[in-house]
């Protein structure tokens, strides 16, 4: 279990230097279409994979991956725990 | 293909975070289902033996495993789908997984892996809009999972294994391009004309990396497993 911890944690911080930059399918699609105007971005915490408190870049985008990793397990591990907790009545 | 906020109509992703929420939903009872069991309550200790006062469902060991590998499979791929590689044209592709996370655990709890990287995403990141995360769901959970599945399973009947892992993970991302498409195009976005053959011209490209590195997870998720037995 940790090593597929680890390997997430190794593919989110390779994606962060490695990445490519072009956009994805539906966004170079929207601007060589001309609706890409058309999107709406909304407020979040980290925009773009970034924290909002280092300077954009790698290092930023490889912290917002962990943290984006750790809240996944939160989840997962809130759930499992309330489970645990609160077993109902058939 | 996170479509973001702005591209579809209202009403259209309004609906479909409806139709969304009800797969969800049934497919959390069925994981529900899975990962727990019934145990009876002891109501009252007689010397003639314990009176059972009924039945409650309580998380069995293997259940939460399942959730553990869950949360695994879900973290993957969200660090996957970070990883966009290019395609040419200026263009890149990332992972969807959502064969992977299928064939790994199932196809209920896979679409609430996928589901739950896409809610994550959208929520923190702005990866994806809100109103659009219905949307996004049927096109990359629904679809590109359970729908998937389905092929897998079905290919896997008359062929080996890592030729029905390779068509269904390809078959996710078309699927869900060409939906993705009909969406943006039925809001009145863009023309369908224009979008679909756009769409699914550069996500056959992508299907072939989606298929290979599918390949390669699922191989790694259950050798990781097995040694753990």
């Amino acid at each position: 279990m940790k090593r597929l911890f680890l390997l997430a944690i190794a593919v989110a911080v390779l994606a962060a230097f490695f990445a490519s930059a072009y956009p994805d399918g539906l966004d170079s699609i929207a601007q060589k279409l001309g609706f890409s105007g058309k999107s709406i971005e909304h407020a979040a915490p980290m925009t773009g994979y970034g924290m909002k408190w280092l300077p954009e870049g790698c290092p930023s985008t490889a912290v917002a991956g962990i943290a984006g990793i750790l809240l996944i397990f939160g989840i997962f591990g809130l759930i499992a725990f309330a489970l645990k907790k609160f077993a109902r009545k058939a | 293909m996170h479509i973001p906020d702005g591209f579809l109509d209202p009403k259209i992703s309004s609906g479909l975070i409806g139709v969304a929420a009800t797969v969800l939903g049934l497919c959390f009872a069925r994981v529900m289902q899975a990962v727990t069991a019934l145990s009876p309550v002891k109501a009252m200790a007689t010397t003639a033996g314990n009176i059972t006062g009924g039945f409650k469902r309580v998380l069995t060991p293997a259940g939460e495993k399942t959730i553990y590998k869950m949360g695994m499979a879900a973290a993957l791929v969200f660090a996957a789908q970070m990883f966009n590689f290019p395609v040419g044209s200026g263009t890149s592709g990332h992972l969807i997984g959502g064969v992977f996370a299928a064939v790994v655990l199932g196809p209920f709890a896979g679409a609430i892996v996928i589901a739950t990287v896409l809610g994550v995403q959208s929520l923190f990141f702005a990866d994806g809009g809100l109103m659009a995360l219905g949307a996004n769901i049927i096109n990359m959970a629904v679809i590109g999972s359970i729908g998937c599945y389905y092929i897998y399973l079905f290919i896997k009947k008359t062929a080996p294994e890592w030729i029905a892992i390779s068509v269904a993970a390809w078959s996710s991302v078309v699927l869900a391009a060409a939906a993705c498409a009909l969406e943006i195009s039925a809001s009145g976005t863009i023309a369908l004309s224009a979008v679909f053959p756009a769409m699914i011209k550069v996500h056959v490209i992508i299907g072939i990396a989606e298929a290979l590195i599918t390949l390669a997870f699922i191989n790694f998720f259950r050798s990781m497993l097995k040694e753990e037995k």
